[in-house]
């Protein structure tokens, strides 16, 4: 038995891959699941300044490949919720310093003291994507509702099948509804349309994301933003809850427009 | 497909030979009182194939009235004695015209798939999955993808290629040259196209037939659409 592990990927960069797992990571964490969320984007590391713990990283995870280290001595326990740790990568190596077999390890390591771990995976697909992807069970693809966005992740997902990972799904980044109505964004059903691969949630474009990544504090900690809550049902969703997918028009309906047509009545 | 043609004049009628028999095609730029009297001026034997049922008469876009149906019904067919098999053309109104009257206006699909020996000479390859981006096929004869074709993904075949469902990646069919091959696409959304040593990628949704069942073939130099449609023939 022992620990899910689940790479969170995209092809494409500046998506959101970063920012979803930080979220998800805490959501799960909140949830009462012992977590750990290792960033396996070597030399360009950020998932420790996103979840606000870039002051106490020591090790990484090449120090413990490379037996410089315990295990225990390089993950970074977040005190603000229990059960949820950072496993940091490395910022002054290159993706060379890991092989997939060393990254397999290293999940190995990790599943028997978990519930989760969460590999927040590089942008591509050369060896930090076939690295990350090498220890993990199932995969959470992120794109965002733009046609370069979803032909990388359609790529992806083409290599995620080759390599037999199961389940693999999908997380809609920075939808905007509005723009989906004027027929300015691509639509959900026009990217399950390319995909074919099952939809875990949508998170809407949400300005507290940005807010948050510069404070270090993930949204799911307050979970009081329309994207905190759309983590929070994705972590619900891999907990195999069954919980609605959000409809984001609502959100829209309870603007300052909306209000000013129910002040005059039309 | 033979080539019956014997001038080379842009305002010829072409009598094409296919499977079925002869594929009428109607130049665009002759009067309709000329065109009647061009192909009046065929002579009967001209029709006589050893193989085949019957003609098809290929409008493509030309306008095609009711009078010029009568005119050549009344003229040519009935005293020939001649068998039509369809009415094709490209140009809405005449197929909306050739419909309500009663006339067959879909092409025996005999035509492109029979007509092409070298296509069908070759060994085919069944692709049983959809292709998503980067991910290719390559073979030296035919190609079926029971699947989609998806954006970045390619086949390149050295005969037909047929995607049973979105075209919308890049298929070459015909790589070693030979233009006697066709590509069927149960949607067709592709950014670029190949037939032979011929490059097309001038698609959008603007297009007629985007989005559409279609079969492509090459001919005179360019692409030739026509509606896909699975029928049972019966002659």
């Amino acid at each position: 038995m022992g620990a899910r592990v689940i790479v969170i990927t995209s092809g494409k960069g500046g998506v959101g891959k970063t920012t979803s797992t930080a979220n998800i990571a805490v959501a799960l964490a909140k949830a009462g699941k012992r977590v750990v969320a290792v960033d396996t984007d070597i030399g360009l590391r950020n998932l420790d300044m996103v979840m606000g713990l870039e002051s106490r990283v020591v090790y990484n995870f090449i120090d413990v490949i490379e037996k410089n280290c315990k295990l225990t001595q390089a993950l970074v326990r977040d005190k603000r919720v229990e059960n949820l740790y950072l496993l940091p990568a490395a910022q002054t190596r290159t993706k060379d310093a890991v092989s997939p077999a060393q990254m397999a390890e290293l999940c190995s390591q990790l599943r028997p003291d978990f519930d989760f771990v969460l590999l927040d995976c590089p942008a591509g697909i050369e060896g930090g994507f076939k690295n990350a992807a090498a220890g993990a069970d199932e995969a959470l693809v992120v794109t965002t509702p733009e046609v370069p966005a979803v032909r990388d992740a359609d790529r992806i997902i083409g290599m995620l099948e080759s390599m037999g990972k199961s389940p693999i799904r999908l997380v809609i980044n920075r939808f905007r509804a509005i723009m989906v109505q004027n027929n300015e964004m691509l639509s959900q059903e026009d990217i399950l349309d390319v995909l074919s691969i099952k939809l875990i949630g949508i998170v809407p474009e949400d300005d507290s994301v940005i807010k948050a990544a510069n404070r270090g504090e993930p949204l799911t900690f307050a979970q009081e933003s329309p994207a905190a809550q759309a983590y929070a049902n994705i972590a619900a969703r891999i907990l195999g809850e069954n919980v609605p997918l959000l409809q984001w028009d609502s959100y829209r309906s309870k603007g300052l427009f909306s209000s000013l047509k129910k002040m005059f009545g039309f | 497909m033979i080539a019956l043609r014997t001038t080379v004049e842009a305002s010829d009628i072409q009598l094409k030979g296919t499977s079925f028999g002869i594929r009428v095609v109607f130049p665009n730029d002759l009067s309709d009182d000329l065109l009647l009297e061009k192909f009046e001026a065929i002579p009967e034997q001209a029709y006589a194939l050893p193989m085949g049922t019957g003609l098809v008469l290929d409008f493509r876009s030309r306008p095609c009235s009711r009078r010029l149906i009568g005119n050549i019904l009344s003229k040519v067919i009935w005293p020939k004695g001649l068998n039509v098999l369809a009415w094709t053309t490209s140009d809405e109104e005449s197929a909306a015209r050739l419909a309500q009257g009663g006339f067959k206006t879909q092409a025996p699909a005999a035509e492109y798939f029979a007509a092409k020996p070298n296509a069908n000479t070759l060994d085919t390859l069944i692709v049983d999955h959809s292709l998503r981006s980067g991910q290719h096929e390559e073979y030296s004869g035919n190609v079926v993808l029971i699947g989609h074709l998806n954006n970045g993904a390619e086949i390149f075949a050295g005969g037909s290629v047929s995607v049973l469902g979105k075209l919308k990646g890049l298929v070459h069919a015909g790589r070693n040259g030979t233009e006697r091959v066709y590509i069927v696409a149960g949607s067709f959304e592709p950014q670029q196209l190949r037939i032979g040593d011929k490059l097309c990628d001038q698609f959008g949704e603007d297009m007629k037939w985007w989005k559409k069942p279609v079969i492509i073939t090459l001919e005179d130099d360019g692409l030739f659409f026509r509606d896909w449609k699975l029928e049972t023939e019966t002659t």
